[in-house]
């Protein structure tokens, strides 16, 4: 359960960069954060996962405020970023196991995790080399693997399909898909609206740091009949 | 020629213009103001230091007629500075940059890369030796009152002074990284090459540099020729050197002539010699070799072990160290480099004659040597501790992510002992290895070398938190290379001076208010203990309210 309320973050005491932004997702629900480049989506996911405060307002992560109790609601959720480049010198492996080790899953269950994701991203045979070597897409690969690691039910991912090749691509859509089955929750940003018409079963649509739409894709073409979720998209942010 | 103008005023905006992150806001801006004020008083002291002890020079030298001396050894020193500096600076610049890819996709071709490259480090340069070259020369200038040639020339020659150094340095790592395609394993080779460069460096001087042999005979007849007659027994690497020289104290067209042709053909040479060489070294030089080897089922058994989360952030920490040719050398190498560097003064013979000398007029069981102990040992864990940059770094070198801290599920608090330990760890490794080499090759007793040891590990102790609090206070997170993180970081500045200042001060005290050592070790422990605990104690609630405002 991801609770939003009412927040706001203003950069350099002028620019509000979100404003007064309210949401509330549900256990067992996949939601699209959608919005042009610019629209406030990153700046949402960074005060979720404490990387940024906010200004005004308060998030709740399965109940633990990000603000007051940081290291509880950071245990709730796994963060993909949008740049995959992290610790570029550590292997693979290195950087599975540190991120294990932060997040205390115990030796056993790691390993088999470990050997489970690597093959469902094939990436068993890079797992011994350093993350420098890796493609664009493998680096993708590594870290929503670390974030996968210790199963957290919130995952928050930001543009998490970007480099991924289809096979990659399909296996994470369906753990997304399994994860929010098993009553869980994911919440990620996009800029593919295809991907959101597949697999999101509410989408929130964000322009100039405010929400303009939240709720499922069946209801908001039902308002726009005849129109194509291009048309729609380029309708709601062009008047919201 | 357009194109190497154009890309060295880009490349410089780009490297210039990489302020620290957030500094856009007010309160970030009076930090950073702060700290430039307090850079600025810091070094104030040493830049006069240099003009006194000029002025001093000049009027000792001056009714032997030997002024120029002054002259001649600073036209020695700043270049041989320069060429040990390039050597840490150029691989990072030329080879290690981020903006490499990028620049190698540009139909440009590589003498108009290496000159742009050419010009930034020319620019670091000009940073490094103002401290130096200009209160020397300004010294110079006050007393002698020379010609309006000399002003002019001594312009020029500050502009100019750092390309031959620079370019020889470029050279022979130019050289080393063209090699590095042959070598077997890659990934090792462009981590040590900036050893081999310092060796390669180190050997050149040993073979060219240095003063001229002379005897005593000699020398009374130089110093009683006069007319700076004992320039002759000055010997310089760089070869348009002598004639800047000359320039300078005869007002010498023809030679500043000399000295600019000389200099102009060394920048056109290397420029033809990058147009061969520098490609080769540079295509791929940031690929890493995949081995897409499976791990075996004992291998990720082993890699797959749990430890504490603060053990492994600790070792993390020291595998970036290790595995980042630019800190390795930087942060890393430091620690052991400096006790070899002391050692020709133990070794040379006629040194170790004076040592020996010295040591058996020394009662090692007098009060006064133990506290000279004391103080010695606090002076070593200070310098050692802050000479390494690692804890004055440790949130610089997250660059753009930073955010990783915010990120995880772990309190700054451990974040920041993992961080300092990680500092803590290779500053001991130095400690360790200056005392105990010193000590048994001065046949130390034992319980000397102990209080030694003890003294210097509180002091690191202390001294690597305070490197840390400097960091979170102001850390440099927006940087294009990692070279920038820590040799372009002023952090190390802050820790660097108070500490030599301070073993400095305990020097002072030591000498000049012999006590007891019982009083004086206790009184400095008291002070290590306290200090060091409520660094650690308010760091975390420091770091919280720092962090806040970094984007």
């Amino acid at each position: 359960m991801i609770e939003i309320s009412a927040v706001t973050k203003i950069y350099n005491g002028k620019v509000k960069a979100v404003n007064q932004l309210s949401l509330s997702i549900e256990d067992g629900k996949i939601v699209g954060f959608i919005g042009p480049n610019g629209a406030g989506k990153t700046t949402t996911l960074k005060m979720m996962t404490g990387i940024l405060d906010c200004d005004e307002g308060y998030i709740r992560l399965n109940g633990h405020d990000i603000g007051t109790n940081p290291l509880l609601a950071k245990k709730q959720f796994g963060f993909v970023p949008d740049n995959p480049d992290v610790f570029l010198r550590l292997k693979g492996i290195e950087y599975l196991n540190l991120m294990a080790d932060i997040y205390e899953v115990d030796s056993l269950e790691r390993k088999s995790r470990i050997t489970e994701l690597a093959e469902a991203f094939s990436m068993t045979a890079a797992l011994n080399d350093k993350i420098l070597s890796y493609s664009h897409g493998m680096r993708q690969k590594i870290v929503v693997m670390g974030v996968l690691i210790h199963q957290p039910s919130i995952w928050i991912l930001d543009e998490p399909l970007t480099g991924l090749d289809p096979q990659s691509s399909y296996v994470l859509k369906e753990m997304m898909r399994k994860h929010a089955q098993s009553g869980k929750t994911v919440f990620f940003s996009t800029h593919v609206l295809e991907v959101a018409e597949k697999l999101c079963d509410q989408v929130a649509i964000i322009n100039r740091g405010e929400i303009l739409y939240f709720g499922t894709l069946e209801e908001l073409k039902g308002r726009y009949n005849q129109m194509s979720l291009e048309e729609i998209f380029l309708e709601v942010t062009r008047h919201g | 020629m357009a194109k190497l103008l154009s890309l060295s005023t880009a490349m410089l905006k780009n490297t210039f213009s990489l302020v620290d992150q957030g500094r856009k806001r007010k309160t970030n801006r009076w930090i950073s103001i702060g700290f430039t004020l307090i850079l600025v008083v810091a070094l104030l002291p040493t830049v006069a230091s240099f003009f006194m002890l000029t002025s001093d020079g000049i009027e000792l030298l001056l009714p032997l007629n030997q002024e120029g001396v002054i002259l001649g050894l600073l036209l020695n020193a700043v270049p041989l500075l320069i060429f040990f500096f390039a050597l840490f600076l150029v691989p990072a610049i030329y080879y290690f940059s981020k903006d490499i890819e990028t620049l190698l996709a540009l139909p440009l071709r590589p003498y108009e890369i290496l000159g742009s490259k050419l010009f930034v480090s020319l620019i670091y340069e000009y940073l490094t030796i103002s401290f130096f070259f200009v209160p020397v020369i300004a010294a110079y200038m006050y007393i002698m009152q020379p010609a309006v040639g000399f002003y002019l020339f001594s312009i020029l020659l500050f502009l100019t002074l750092p390309l031959v150094p620079l370019i020889f340095a470029s050279v022979i790592m130019m050289v080393i990284m063209w090699l590095v395609p042959f070598a077997k394993n890659r990934d090792f080779f462009n981590m040590i090459s900036g050893f081999l460069a310092l060796g390669v460096g180190l050997w050149v001087n040993m073979q060219v540099g240095g003063l001229e042999s002379i005897t005593e005979g000699q020398l009374v007849a130089f110093l009683v020729e006069g007319n700076n007659s004992l320039l002759q027994t000055f010997k310089f690497i760089f070869p348009n050197i002598p004639f800047a020289l000359n320039a300078l104290l005869q007002g010498s067209v023809v030679d500043a002539l000399i000295y600019l042709a000389i200099t102009s053909a060394i920048v056109l040479g290397f420029l033809s010699l990058g147009q061969l060489l520098y490609f080769r070294g540079i295509i791929g030089i940031n690929e890493t070799a995949s081995s897409r080897k499976i791990l075996s089922e004992a291998n990720l058994s082993k890699s797959t072990r749990s430890s504490k989360a603060i053990v492994s952030y600790t070792i993390k920490e020291l595998k970036l160290l290790f595995k980042t040719p630019i800190y390795l050398l930087n942060c890393v190498s430091i620690n052991f480099l400096l006790p070899i560097l002391f050692l020709p003064l133990f070794t040379m013979s006629s040194g170790a004659e004076e040592m020996q000398d010295i040591l058996a007029m020394i009662d090692f069981n007098s009060p006064t040597t133990i506290t000279v102990a004391i103080g010695l040992g606090i002076a070593v864990g200070l310098t050692m501790g802050s000479i390494n940059m690692i804890s004055a770094t440790a949130i610089s070198r997250e660059g753009q992510f930073f955010y990783f801290m915010k990120m995880i599920p772990m309190s700054y608090r451990d974040q920041l002992n993992a961080k300092a330990a990680s500092g803590i760890i290779l500053s001991l490794s130095g400690i360790l290895f200056t005392i105990i080499f010193a000590g048994s090759y001065l046949k130390l007793p034992f319980y000397l070398i102990l209080i030694l040891l003890f003294f210097a590990i509180m002091a690191t102790l202390f001294i690597n938190y305070i490197s840390l609090l400097v960091d979170v206070l102001h850390p440099k997170l927006v940087w294009e290379s990692e070279q920038a993180a820590v040799k372009q970081n002023m952090n190390f500045l802050f820790t660097m001076i108070p500490s030599m200042g301070l073993s400095f001060l305990i020097g002072y005290v030591v000498i000049n208010y012999p006590s007891s050592p019982f009083l004086f070790g206790t009184i400095s422990l008291v002070v290590l203990v306290v200090a060091t605990l409520t660094l650690v104690q308010s760091l975390p609630r420091i770091a919280e309210h720092r962090f806040k405002s970094i984007h």
